[in-house]
This record gives C-alpha cells, sequence and structure tokens, in this order.
C-alpha cells in the first residue's frame, strides 16, 4: 500500500469506526426515550454529549482523509503532516472519551457557557479534559486546513489561482493550471476552517481560563455566538468536503467529465461566505442579538441552497442523466448522499424560516434535519468513497441481489428512523429530553426500529466491504 | 398560532418533489445513452431557470414573512403599558421557571425572560400541547417575548435549551383566562 | 528584498516593539475589551513585519512549521487571561513581558506561515490579530 493509500486508510477506519460506536450509543438513547430501556438522566446525557462530539469527528475524520487523498492525487503532500494532524484529532476524541466515561461530563458538545461550570454534576477534571479534548480537535483540524491551504496555493498559483478567480476573470496564470472541482472544494474549505479553528480555539481558551480561575468572566452572548460559529462550519464543512470525491466519483463512474467552470468557481465563493454567516440562524431564539444579524442568518441559511442544487446537484444529476452510469454499490451511495443532503437540506430550509423556527427552534426538527444530511448524507458519501475504493481496487461490484438488500435495509430503515424525529419535532417534542412529552416515546419507538433495520443493513454493507476488500487486487493495466 | 403541524406535510411535498426528480434522473440511465455534448447545454439552459425561480423565491419568502417575524419592536416598549400591555418577569433557574400563576387572554403580554444560572429555553404550549412562543431565558439578559392568548386554558412551560441533567422535567405553567 | 520594504519592516518593527514598552511609561486603567483590542494592534504590527521581514520564496512545506503556524495564536490567548491584567497592571516590568511574548508569537506564526508556504503567513497572521478582536467581544466581562 502506498502511504497516500495508507493516510486514507487511517483516516476513513477510525472515522466509521467512531461512526459505529457512536450509532450505539444513538439506538440505545432513541431505546430510552422510547421507554424500552432506562439508564437515568445523568447517562443519558453523558451518552448524548458523547454521541454528539463524537459523531461529528468521525465524519469529519472521513472528509478530511478522503480530501487530502484527492489533493495528493494532485501533487505532493506530506503524508507526516497528515498523521500529525490526525494524531491531534485522536488525541482529543480520547479525552473526550474519557471526560464523559468514566468522568460523567454531560453538558452537550456545543453546551453554552456558564453551562459546564453551573449545576454540574460531574467532578471538575471531567470539564476541563472534555475542553482539552475538543481544543485538540480543533488544532488537528486546523493544521489540516492549513496544509490543505498551502498545497491549494502552491499548486494552483496563490490566491488567484487557487480560489478560481483567474479562470472566472479569464486571466493567463501560466505556469498554474485552474483548480479541478475538488480542488476547488479542498480551498474553500480550508478557508472556512482556519476562520472556524480560530473561533474554537478563542473559545476554548475562554472557557479553560473560566474553568482554571473562576473570576474570569465571559459574555453568555458572546460565547453562545463563538460557539456555534464555531459547530455549526465545522459540522457545515463536513459535507463540503465529501463534495469533493462526490465531483470525482460521479463524472468516473459516469464516464464523464467534470470540470470547474466559472459558475462553480463563483458559487464556491458563495459557499465559502454562507458558511461562515449563517450560523446566526442559532441564535434566532436569542431576541437581545442585534437584530440584523437575525436577517443576515435568514438569508444566508436561506442563499446557501442556491449554490448547493444550482451547482453541485444540479452538476452530478447532469452527469448521470442518461449516462452510462454503472450502479455499484460506490455509485449507488453516492447518489443516495445526495438525495439525503438535498431532504435534509429542505428540513433545513424551514428551520431556518424565523417564523417557522419560533415553533421548531430546539425540537426533534433540529435533529431531524441534521441527521437526514449527516447520516442520509455525508455517511453516505463516505461509503461510497470506501466502496469506489475497493471496486476500484479489485475490479470487482456485489451482485444485484446484495445491492437490493442492502438498498432496502439501509434506506428503508433510515428513512423510518428519520421520520420518527420529524414528526416528533412538527409536534414541540424538544430535542435533548431523556423522557419525553407525547409524542415523544410513541415516534421513538419507530425510530428505534428504524435505526436497528439500518444497523442491520450496515452489517451486511460491512461483510460485503470485507470480502471485496479480501478479493486480490486488480491488475492495474 | 402553532405552525409546527403545517412544517410536517409542506416538507414531505418539498421532500417527495425532490426526491422524485433525483429518482427520475437516475431511471434516466436506462434509457439509450445521450452524448455528455448534447446533455450539458439543455441542463445549463435550464439551470438558468432554476437559478432564477429559486433565488427569487427564497428573496420574496423572505420579504413576505416578514410580518410574522416574533420579534418585539426594537425601541424597547417600556413605554407601551399605556395600550394595555401587561409585562411579565418570567426567571428560569435550574430546573425550574418562575411566572405568574394566571394570565388574561387576549391581551398582550411581554414576557421578561432572565435566567439566573446557564441558558434555558421558554417555551410556552398551548392547551393542545401545541407550542406557540418560545424565546431563550439567558443569564446577563433580558428577552423581551410579545404574545397573546387567543384560547383560555392551561399553558406548559417547558425548557427548550439544553441546561443540564434536570433539563427535561424542568416545567412550569400557567392558566390563561 | 527591496530596500525599501527592509525599511519599512525595521520602521514597523519598531513601533511594535515601543508600543510593546507602553506599560512603563502609562499605567492608564483600560477596560478589558479595550485590552483585548490593543493587543490586537500590537500583534498586527508584529504581523506586519513579519510579512515584510519573510523570504520571498515559496516556502518549503515542511510540517514542523505548521506547529508554530498552529500552536501561536492559541498560546496569544492565553497570554491574554483577563484575570492577570490587574496584576499585570501593577507590575510593569512583567507587563512589558507579556507584550514582548505576545508580539514575538504574532510575529512566530506569521514568519513560519510564510516560509511553509508563501501566502500561509498573512492568512495565520490575520487569523491571530482576528482572534485578539474576537477576545474583545466577551473573553473577561466585569459584572
Amino acid at each position: 500500500m502506498t502511504a497516500a493509500r495508507r493516510v486514507l486508510w487511517t483516516y476513513l477506519l477510525t472515522g466509521i469506526a467512531v461512526f459505529t460506536l457512536m450509532m450505539l450509543l444513538g439506538i440505545a438513547m432513541r431505546a430510552e426515550q422510547a421507554r424500552w430501556v432506562a439508564f437515568g438522566p445523568q447517562i443519558f446525557y453523558a451518552m448524548l454529549t458523547l454521541h454528539g462530539a463524537g459523531m461529528i469527528t468521525s465524519v469529519a475524520l472521513c472528509g478530511m482523509g478522503g480530501l487530502w487523498y484527492l489533493m495528493r492525487q494532485e501533487g505532493e503532500l506530506s503524508a507526516g503532516a497528515a498523521l500529525v494532524a490526525y494524531a491531534l484529532v485522536v488525541l482529543g476524541v480520547v479525552a473526550v472519551l474519557l471526560s464523559v466515561f468514566p468522568g460523567g461530563f454531560a453538558a452537550g458538545w456545543t453546551f453554552l457557557y456558564p453551562l459546564p461550570f453551573v449545576g454540574a454534576t460531574w467532578p471538575s477534571w471531567a470539564t476541563g479534559t472534555f475542553l482539552i479534548g475538543i481544543m485538540l480537535v480543533s488544532l488537528g483540524w486546523t493544521a489540516w486546513c492549513f496544509q490543505m491551504l498551502a498545497f491549494t496555493l502552491t499548486r494552483y498559483g496563490g490566491w488567484a489561482g487557487a480560489s478560481g478567480w483567474n479562470l472566472v476573470f479569464k486571466r493567463d496564470a501560466e505556469p498554474h493550471e485552474a483548480p479541478p472541482p475538488q480542488s476547488i472544494a479542498a480551498f474553500v474549505v480550508a478557508v472556512d476552517g482556519v476562520l472556524t479553528g480560530m473561533a474554537g480555539m478563542t473559545i476554548g481558551v475562554a472557557l479553560i481560563a473560566h474553568w482554571l480561575s473562576p473570576s474570569v468572566l465571559v459574555d453568555p452572548l458572546w460565547a453562545k455566538n463563538v460557539t456555534f460559529f464555531f459547530g455549526h462550519a465545522f459540522a457545515n464543512l463536513t459535507i463540503y468536503m465529501a463534495l469533493g470525491w462526490v465531483y470525482v466519483g460521479m463524472a468516473r463512474y459516469t464516464g464523464r467529465e467534470y470540470h470547474t467552470t466559472k459558475i462553480l468557481a463563483i458559487a464556491w465563493w458563495a459557499t465559502l461566505v454562507f458558511v461562515a454567516i449563517a450560523y446566526f440562524h442559532h441564535l434566532y431564539m436569542d431576541f437581545v442579538q442585534y437584530r440584523p444579524l437575525q436577517y443576515v442568518g435568514e438569508i444566508a441559511s436561506y442563499l446557501s441552497a442556491i449554490p448547493a442544487t444550482a451547482v453541485s446537484v444540479w452538476g452530478s444529476m447532469l452527469l448521470v442523466y442518461r449516462s452510462r452510469m454503472r450502479w455499484t454499490l460506490g455509485s449507488i451511495f453516492l447518489f443516495t448522499g445526495l438525495v439525503g443532503w438535498v431532504v435534509g437540506g429542505i428540513g433545513a430550509l424551514l428551520d431556518a424560516s424565523i417564523p417557522l423556527n419560533f415553533d421548531l427552534h430546539n425540537t426533534l426538527w433540529v435533529p431531524a434535519h441534521f441527521h437526514t444530511y449527516l447520516l442520509g448524507g455525508v455517511f453516505l458519501f463516505a461509503l461510497g468513497l470506501i466502496y469506489m475504493q475497493l471496486e476500484e481496487r479489485s475490479g470487482r461490484c456485489s451482485p444485484p441481489l446484495l445491492r437490493w438488500i442492502i438498498g432496502l435495509t439501509t434506506f428503508g430503515g433510515m428513512t423510518v428512523f428519520l421520520l420518527g424525529f420529524y414528526v416528533a419535532g412538527a409536534n414541540g417534542v424538544p430535542r435533548r429530553y431523556a423522557i419525553e412529552p407525547s409524542p415523544g416515546p410513541l415516534t421513538a419507538s419507530w425510530a428505534t426500529v428504524g435505526a436497528l433495520l439500518l444497523l442491520l443493513g450496515l452489517i451486511v454493507v460491512l461483510i460485503e466491504a470485507i470480502r471485496l476488500a479480501r478479493l486480490p487486487a486488480q491488475d492495474p493495466a | 398560532m402553532a405552525k409546527g403541524p403545517l412544517v410536517l406535510p409542506a416538507f414531505l411535498v418539498l421532500a417527495a418533489a425532490a426526491m422524485a426528480v433525483l429518482l427520475l434522473v437516475a431511471l434516466s440511465t436506462r434509457l439509450s445513452p445521450l452524448p455528455y455534448s448534447q446533455v450539458q447545454p439543455e441542463g445549463y439552459k435550464l439551470r438558468r431557470w432554476w437559478f432564477v425561480i429559486l433565488s427569487l423565491g427564497l428573496v420574496a419568502i423572505f420579504a413576505v414573512t416578514l410580518p410574522w417575524f416574533p420579534y418585539p419592536p426594537l425601541r424597547a416598549a417600556a413605554h407601551a403599558t399605556k395600550n394595555g400591555t401587561l409585562y411579565v418577569k418570567v426567571i428560569a433557574q435550574q430546573y425550574a421557571f418562575t411566572t405568574p400563576s394566571v394570565l388574561p387572554l387576549d391581551r398582550r403580554i411581554v414576557f421578561e425572560v432572565t435566567s439566573l444560572d446557564v441558558n434555558h429555553g421558554f417555551g410556552i404550549y398551548d392547551p393542545r400541547g401545541q407550542i406557540v412562543a418560545q424565546v431563550q431565558a439567558m443569564p446577563d439578559y433580558i428577552n423581551h417575548l410579545p404574545v397573546t392568548f387567543t384560547r383560555a386554558g392551561h399553558y406548559t412551560v417547558r425548557c427548550l435549551e439544553y441546561c443540564g441533567i434536570g433539563h427535561a422535567s424542568m416545567q412550569g405553567g400557567f392558566d390563561v383566562r | 528584498m527591496s530596500s525599501s520594504r527592509r525599511i519599512a519592516a525595521y520602521l514597523i518593527g519598531a513601533l511594535t516593539l515601543a508600543a510593546a514598552l507602553a506599560p512603563l511609561v502609562s499605567n492608564e486603567d483600560v477596560s478589558i475589551p479595550e485590552h483585548h483590542l490593543l493587543h490586537a494592534l500590537l500583534l498586527a504590527g508584529a504581523v506586519t513585519t513579519a510579512l515584510l521581514a519573510s523570504p520571498d520564496t515559496a516556502g518549503d512545506r515542511n510540517g514542523a512549521w505548521l506547529i508554530a503556524v498552529v500552536g501561536s495564536p492559541l498560546l496569544v490567548m492565553f497570554l491574554m487571561w483577563p484575570s492577570s491584567y490587574a496584576y499585570l497592571d501593577a507590575h510593569p516590568m512583567a507587563h512589558v513581558g507579556d507584550h514582548l511574548s505576545i508580539a514575538l508569537l504574532g510575529f512566530l506564526c506569521t514568519w513560519s506561515g510564510q516560509r511553509y508556504a508563501r501566502g500561509i503567513g498573512w492568512i495565520g497572521g490575520l487569523a491571530t490579530v482576528s482572534m485578539a478582536v474576537l477576545a474583545a467581544g466577551g473573553f473577561g466581562v466585569v459584572r
């Protein structure tokens, strides 16, 4: 295995392993909300905290590994630097894990100051360990972003080249060529990622300062803004990282070519801005927030649908439309990932409308939409990437019957699981409740059944992946 | 008015439409293949329409829904007592709300919501169990939430911001009559 | 490096150092947000100096530089610990040491960034300055 592939698989396998563990916690929580089991609130909220922090990190790891590997195909990248970023993230995950089990830290992954310090039912060291863990993840992430940024800047001729500016304004930039779509994605993610990491470090140090010397006070509204800027952008960027290989994969499976166009570059500039400023929608119900920012939040959230649908989804649909598409598990996962992204986006747009948010804010509608595009989007994109690699390596794909079994269990289970959230959210059931009011327990019981079905499907996905991985590698000729 | 139940059908219709489009695109690969040079220009032409319709549509929705934004008028309504507005203090604290036990029907009420410890959410559920209003309860800040109740009965208050392990049991309520 | 650029680097560097010495001549009370913003200015000076003084090469993309790029802003934040401000106001020499460390780290972040790959220095520097500005929004409030 080459060094580049080792980096890819290190990231991907860690991401998928963490994802699987977190999924089990998720099922346990839904089962508790369905009142099938009773762990009690202390354990429930500890699981919730770990689930959130672990999931977001697991999809980020898949995204970082996948996009790094694609950039490695474009030029020289240091595997060592990628592994340092990886090590920082994994150390962070370990610290978070220790803070939750055995530490008992249960404030949620995007807790809002002064929460973890007031009314804590866990020891102070657990709070500190959690903060240090998140800080390490943030450091690893920032280091990765700087590596991507440095690569795109050097490879495509500085800011004007890497951003696509030269292409849009037809400036000749010899000897540098225009970046392919996945490189534009890497550039935009890296720029937003540095901003995100910066905000994460700022709030992280502020909270660590308060932890070590409680006389250092932090403004709660400021803390909320910075926390959500960090949390929102970090979560959002996991999708945009995955788009890098969606572009590449779709082109490969359809045998068509996907190039950077002016429109694509401009769409990504828009994305760069929207990812950074859409987070204001997390503060809609903070009426003291400076009012124009609420409007900015709604408009940015709305408009982010334009580059997403008109460029990435549209472009992928054109690649597929009446092509000689090879429908293998790899391409099916990539394509259904688009479905999850769009459907989750619709849920998000409704929630981003302030009059509707008044009724939906912090109900189960919120996990409904983000599970749709993290589980039904980014996670499927990650499976698509894994299968694409396995299929290309072995030159084989999975038999049709197996594809049907996997499709029905995975997507069927996922739909039932997600509908539980949507129905409960529309009926006002709050999110993050260990014990939910009606109709929470009922919808949680469907959701648990759906999640178990999904788990069954994913076990088949895993077994099939192992089978493909053990096939002899195809002759590269 | 509770809009939650209206959201679900709207979502399902839009989601079904999006899934149908993507499914049709997927099924199109069963037809005889077309060269990409033929698909691309047509697709780009269609995309222009999508871009225009979506952009205008989103901006229009923003503009048209502005009157339904729940925010109080900017010039803080400290003088508004004249026109009969009732100001009601709400204090949230792990894990309970302090509110009056009875509030008037059909009268403009402005809740002045704050917290003594961490962030909470002040979520008001009407007698049918639908959310009718909510605002964050923050330490160091006071959020003003204007509401007029048009339905008599018992309203439940639930915490809508994670505030610690007693979060799910943080409830209050008042009668409107 | 052109001579005008060299002169600008020395000039801004000297101004930044002079600004770092401010606590020796003035012990005026400044609020915590103002203090953060003054540190942002100090950082801006250090970052500009580093940008002007760094060599005009493409950078060697050696991952070791990244440690300084990512680590320096973090350390800067720790040096802006608000509860230490009262102590620093009372101890001018310690305060100058704090300022010099902040400026040095701002310089280090930017310089290392440019050595890693051209263009990284100023985004790292800009991030460091922005963090200090961001901190003024609410890191350390008086109730």
